[in-house]
């Protein structure tokens, strides 16, 4: 059997392997709050696509002789600094910023703690 | 320089017939938003930076400048919505049925065939025009000048 090893130190919560996962295998929800995704401990599909396409390499594939059971990962998200609503995994944003700041050269990148709505809001307030 | 979706946010008349062009253009998914603030209002859509942070974070580099614009190339996008949140005006959207990102592609479809993009077309007030920048901001700058020099003859010195 073909086991599933999720390495929950580097997997940082985006949607690459939930979206590349066309039998829904892996199954990503957000609730209260948290994203949570489901990881099976084996997976009898063949293919390779959720290790193919993670950003993290978090996924890699094992022999198993026996069934293992699946597992979730929570990941709390961000509420955003202007409506409060939940957006992105602060694991993500975390990861973005300092990749952000680099390629802008700057340290300006204080719409990270924004909602998409709430960017689109602060775009035009500057232009206005 | 390539030519982009440019606007003049005086013009804009919250009419929303952009938003609905767009949405008929790319079959219900628009690109572009028009939001109210303080009972005015601007369309927002993707600025097609020229150090685009959704380019610098997009871990397949499934985003591209090309020419002066930023092109989403739809094969490549792995649904990870990375360039979601590191684009600072939110134009950036996934399509969660198909695990992918769309984004203002200025109609490129409609622009091989010599159209302008949807929303510039349908703009009843000019507020959107198709330009490269250089020639945007030297308009700008001649109608700003006229105006206050307008103002300067009014005032009669």
């Amino acid at each position: 059997m073909r086991g599933l090893v999720v390495d929950d130190t580097l997997c940082f919560g985006c949607r690459a392997c939930s979206s590349a996962c066309t039998p829904s295998v892996i199954r990503l929800r957000e609730a209260d709050g948290s994203r949570l995704v489901w990881f099976p401990g084996t997976c009898q599909e063949d293919c390779t696509r959720c290790q193919e396409v993670c950003p993290k390499e978090a996924i890699s594939f094992e022999e198993t002789d026996r069934e293992r059971e699946g597992r979730e990962l929570r990941f709390a998200l961000r509420h955003c600094d202007r409506c409060g609503r939940p957006f992105a995994p602060e694991k993500v944003l975390a990861d973005l910023a300092p990749r952000v700041r680099q390629a802008l050269a700057t340290e300006e990148t204080s719409w990270l703690t924004l909602c998409l709505s709430c960017r689109r809001e602060e775009a035009v307030s500057g232009l206005l | 320089m390539g030519r982009e979706v440019l606007l003049r946010p005086e013009r804009c008349i919250l009419c929303l017939a952009c938003e609905v062009a767009c949405a008929r253009e790319h079959g219900s998914q628009e690109r572009i938003w028009v939001i109210h603030h303080n009972g005015h209002g601007a369309p927002v859509s993707c600025r097609q930076c020229q150090t685009a942070p959704c380019v610098a974070v997009c871990p397949p580099q499934a985003l591209e400048q090309r020419n002066g614009s930023v092109v989403l190339v739809a094969e490549k996008c792995t649904g990870c919505e990375l360039c979601l949140w590191a684009c600072p005006f939110g134009a950036m959207v996934l399509d969660t049925e198909r695990g992918q990102a769309y984004k203002c592609d200025l109609c490129s479809s409609r622009q091989e065939e010599g159209l302008e993009p949807a929303c510039v077309l349908t703009c009843p007030s000019q507020a959107l025009v198709l330009n490269c920048v250089a020639d945007f901001a030297a308009r700008r700058r001649d109608v700003a000048g006229r105006a206050w020099a307008a103002g300067w003859t009014r005032r009669g010195r």
